[in-house]
């Protein structure tokens, strides 16, 4: 996947007028940077589990709105990545359970609107649309827990902290989901191989 | 989890989260190499496991946009902390993040990134303290002090009327009960209070005054501790007078423009206050 597209990032930009406190201010800044990058997977994250994409930014924001508000408790070198998708899942499943509340079946089915302008395919784009499809009638759990390690990268144990379940419980719901989810999409597959 | 190498097998079945793990490559090389031998000898399985290869990347690849697009502008960070900074009222971090990202004026030397304060703690803030803290700290209260004595009504954020905000407001940033000590035995009257930043950590700093001194304040400040228990011990700078000591976890300097035998006498006054409280 290519890399996001971001304006100079942060880390490089600012405090050429500090002349004191470097380290710290180093630090501070490497969280920030750090912060910075999340910010398309978080949003991501964000749009795959709200299809509002409104809704989803706004998730977003009051994410990076919250993070910098517990700045001092994140380490430069840690788990920023993870605190990040934690705070937001807290903020998704508050809204997920507003929209599961007012939405009727249909209203859960919205397809992806598409900003950039990226056309898959038609055939490539159904896939997708079924895909994606699969993924909304999956458990709330699973869904988050196949995103987060599918498409996010997190290891089990971060996944396991952002969610705030175990790691046995990770693996359970990961491996229901996907099964789950390759049975729903049983055509998308190409014949059976041999892993290399 | 550890396999022998006698069990390290085509034929031992592989544990569904295993399987995951490979998929994900979470697996070390032995194992990954284990589960591929068993991948061979077994095509229902190695198709299971390549169908969730597949999703795997599907799901990347139709999510992939998202990730791809132009953060908005209401995702942009330093837009986001300057907002914050605008309307935040617990401003210390904020400063803190805002010395190292914007480098804001004068104030910026003394805001640039801190750590403090970990559920009652000053955890880095006290671990990363150089020998030389405790007198960055009294140059900047003593600078502060020079700066704010000038001022006429801004000379405190929050004035003396307001005493018990003040209290639950400066406790807070402290983690601390915080009480402002009475000294009218040595005729001053508390003026009120403002929040300094040294360092990325907060500083309360409440002003006194005597009766028509009003442009020589007294302040009495307090921060968490950079060191051990410290006797007080006097210190001057330029023409402000001071007195320091830390106890408990917490600093205090007593600042401003008087002789260094009022100054004791004012810690003498304070320190029992203060002791009680922390």
């Amino acid at each position: 996947m290519p890399p996001p597209s971001l304006a100079r990032p942060l880390a490089e930009r600012s405090v050429e007028g500090a002349d004191s406190g470097r380290d710290r201010s180093n630090q501070t800044k490497n969280i920030l940077g750090t912060i910075e990058t999340c910010i398309p997977a978080l949003r991501r994250y964000s749009a795959a589990l709200v299809r509002d994409r409104d809704k989803a930014d706004d998730a977003v924001r009051h994410c990076l709105l919250q993070a910098l508000d517990k700045l001092h408790t994140m380490r430069a070198d840690g788990d920023v990545k993870s605190r990040l998708f934690a705070i937001l899942h807290q903020i998704l499943a508050k809204t997920m359970r507003r929209q599961r509340f007012r939405s009727v079946t249909g209203a859960m089915t919205v397809q992806y609107p598409n900003e950039t302008g990226y056309k898959p395919e038609r055939k490539e784009a159904g896939r997708q649309d079924h895909l994606l499809r699969g993924l909304d009638h999956l458990p709330e759990r699973q869904r988050s827990v196949v995103l987060l390690i599918s498409v996010e990268n997190l290891t089990y144990t971060e996944t396991a902290t952002v969610l705030g379940i175990s790691s046995r419980t990770v693996m359970e719901q990961l491996a229901n989901g996907r099964e789950r989810l390759r049975q729903t999409n049983a055509g998308l597959s190409p014949e059976s191989g041999i892993i290399a | 989890m550890t396999h022998s190498a006698f069990f390290r097998t085509a034929d031992i079945p592989i544990p569904e989260a295993d399987l995951h793990a490979y998929v994900d490559g979470q697996l070390d090389a032995e194992r990954t190499s284990a589960i591929r031998r068993y991948l061979l000898a077994h095509s229902d399985t190695a198709r299971r496991v390549r169908d969730y290869l597949d999703q795997r990347d599907a799901l990347r690849v139709a999510l992939a946009h998202v990730a791809m697009e132009p953060i908005p502008i209401q995702l942009d960070l330093q837009r986001l902390i300057q907002q914050r900074l605008a309307q935040q009222h617990r401003w210390s971090v904020w400063r803190a993040a805002a010395g190292a990202l914007l480098a804001i004026g004068l104030t910026t030397a003394s805001m640039t990134g801190g750590w403090f304060l970990r559920g009652g703690i000053a955890v880095p803030a006290a671990l990363e303290a150089k020998a030389s803290s405790n007198d960055r700290l009294l140059d900047e209260i003593a600078d502060y002090h020079a700066a704010y004595a000038r001022e006429t009504i801004h000379q405190v954020e929050v004035p003396a009327s307001e005493t018990a905000h003040i209290e639950s407001w400066l406790g807070d940033r402290l983690h601390r009960r915080l009480q402002v000590p009475d000294l009218s035995s040595r005729g001053l009257e508390f003026t009120g209070a403002r929040l300094l930043v040294v360092d990325g950590a907060p500083v309360a700093d409440l002003v006194y005054h005597w009766p028509g001194r009003e442009h020589q304040p007294v302040a009495l400040c307090i921060t968490f501790a950079s060191g051990p228990e410290e006797a007080p011990r006097l210190a001057v700078r330029d023409d402000i007078q001071q007195i320091s000591w830390q106890h408990n976890g917490y600093a205090y300097v007593i600042a401003g423009w008087m002789n260094p035998t009022t100054l004791q006498e004012l810690a003498n006054e304070l320190m029992p206050q203060l002791g009680m409280q922390a």
